[in-house]
């Protein structure tokens, strides 16, 4: 019998009589319900301050995935849907909430976790109506809790146009949730010099600080959670010497020519004050593999125009990618 | 409506989500506690599609199995310990339990893995969209997880 098809059967062969699952259906609606009422008024505040957004405020571009146009360092080329996208349709994913006077604003941004919340975004416009979606309503504020996938026309394109809606709305698919970096180890012998005695949590938070005055390109962990892997400009042995006088855990250090984390942060922010306010939405210094760490960069649409204001913001030394909330529709 | 829908799916499906979950954590508690999260997560995303959303609440249960070793589960299952397994006649007690230690070795996203393509039966594809990873990664780690469980001192060799 084949190794895969032996596991197979061990793994149906070899379970546990399940327990009974009559109280787990109201258990989940119990919790999930009084999650959802915490939520509103405590949890989404900390999780905004964790993620360092500014406090009241959930960036609602990062609830769905969309397609990525990548640079290394030099521009990708483009679309010929982005080359003239005020004529095609598009198509991007976020919340809907209703403004006091009626409009309906498509949120673009960030999400202000009030009850009813609200948001700026486009004005959608069109054979919209609240009964295509599911809603709530709060203090006569119509508002959806999930997002929704909009086709239309964007004029202009950016942040601060109308949104033409062209077909009805979706209910977005789920984004996946987001997870810490992933890689195996740096190295075949992580235990090199190691010393069990120095391996406890707050070695690793030493070890942590330790590489913020280091030239570091990349951290992750790998396995679980207890190999350190670090990706360093210049002498990887130096810097190993020295990260092994505070961490005696598993540990790989390995020398990179990418820009450090550092560099990144510094174009991160130079693209922030370079581009126009109402396109930039947010940036992440350390998207992709951790091996090659890239420097992400979400805007409302990406135009040749604003493609070559980035290309240029960036410069040549950094990995980049564009985010574009709207992207091209294709049916 | 819906929500009696909701619980008589939970009814239905929960036992074969459990023994998702079990395999994954080797513990019928945490099992348990983990196909729990994955519900109390999707809920509110119930419409009443029960195909569609098991696979949701299943996909659930991966992610969040892998993304939990931060928070929730510091350690993994040690090799050594016995996971309990109440109401089991004897040989396939022994085989859960030989089964869970030898789990136990891999690393969480390795362990997904190997559910995933051999209990789930799903493709290299199936597995990279659940788990959200590329389709190389997945094939790697399902050859180191088998070549884990190859040396495994605790799965005795059948015959080829």
């Amino acid at each position: 019998m084949k190794e895969t098809d032996q596991l197979r059967n061990r793994m149906r062969q070899g379970l546990p009589t399940p327990p009974a699952t009559d109280s787990w259906g109201p258990r989940a609606r119990q919790r999930s319900n009084k999650q959802r009422t915490r939520s509103r008024a405590v949890v989404a505040v900390l999780a905004l301050a964790a993620a360092g957004a500014p406090i009241g405020l959930l960036a609602v571009d990062a609830l769905k995935p969309t397609p990525t146009i990548v640079a290394n360092p030099a521009p990708a080329p483009t679309t010929s849907a982005a080359e003239n996208p005020s004529s095609d349709l598009l198509v991007a994913e976020s919340h809907l909430i209703e403004q006091p006077d009626g409009d309906v604003t498509f949120c673009i941004g960030g999400l202000y976790q009030t009850l009813p919340p609200s948001c700026t975004g486009v004005t959608v416009k069109g054979d919209f109506t609240w009964e295509s979606v599911q809603h709530r309503e709060v203090n006569g504020i119509r508002f959806t809790e999930t997002p929704y996938r909009l086709v239309g026309k964007l004029e202009p394109g950016d942040a601060t146009g109308t949104l033409t809606v062209a077909l009805p709305p979706e209910e977005a698919v789920e984004a996946p949730s987001v997870q810490p970096p992933t890689a195996d180890d740096l190295c075949s012998d992580p235990m090199r010099d190691a010393n069990p005695a120095m391996a406890a949590p707050e070695d690793k938070s030493n070890l942590m600080l330790l590489t913020e005055k280091l030239p570091v390109v990349s951290t992750w962990l790998s396995d679980g959670d207890t190999g350190v892997n670090v990706l360093v400009q210049g002498d990887n042995e130096a810097a190993f010497t020295e990260m092994r006088t505070v961490w005696g855990g598993p540990l790989c250090v390995e020398s990179s020519d990418l820009a450090t984390e550092k560099e990144r942060s510094a174009v991160r922010d130079r693209v922030a004050s370079q581009l126009p306010a109402d396109q930039y939405l947010t940036a992440a210094i350390d998207a992709g593999d951790p091996r090659n760490p890239t420097l992400e960069v979400h805007v409302v649409m990406l135009t040749p125009a604003l493609e070559a204001q980035l290309t240029e913001a960036v410069g040549t030394d950094v990995r980049w990618t564009a985010k574009p909330m709207f992207t091209p529709y294709v049916p | 409506m819906e929500d009696a829908r909701f619980e008589a799916f939970v009814r239905e499906r929960g036992p074969d989500l459990w023994r998702a979950a079990w395999l994954l954590t080797g513990d019928r508690h945490r099992a348990e506690d983990l196909v729990q999260a994955a519900l109390t997560k999707t809920y509110p995303r119930y419409r009443g599609n029960n195909r569609v959303f098991e696979s949701y609440v299943r996909t659930t249960i991966y992610r969040t199995y892998c993304t939990w070793w931060n928070r929730k589960w510091r350690g993994e299952v040690p090799a050594a310990e016995t996971p309990e397994t109440p109401g089991l006649g004897l040989p396939q007690a022994e085989l859960s339990i030989d089964l869970a230690r030898a789990l136990s070795e891999l690393p969480r996203k390795h362990r997904a893995v190997l559910v995933l393509r051999y209990f789930e039966d799903l493709s290299i594809s199936t597995v990279a969209d659940t788990l959200g990873l590329a389709e190389g990664t997945v094939k790697a780690y399902s050859s180191k997880a088998l070549k884990t469980l190859r040396a495994s001192r605790f799965l005795e060799k059948e015959e080829q």
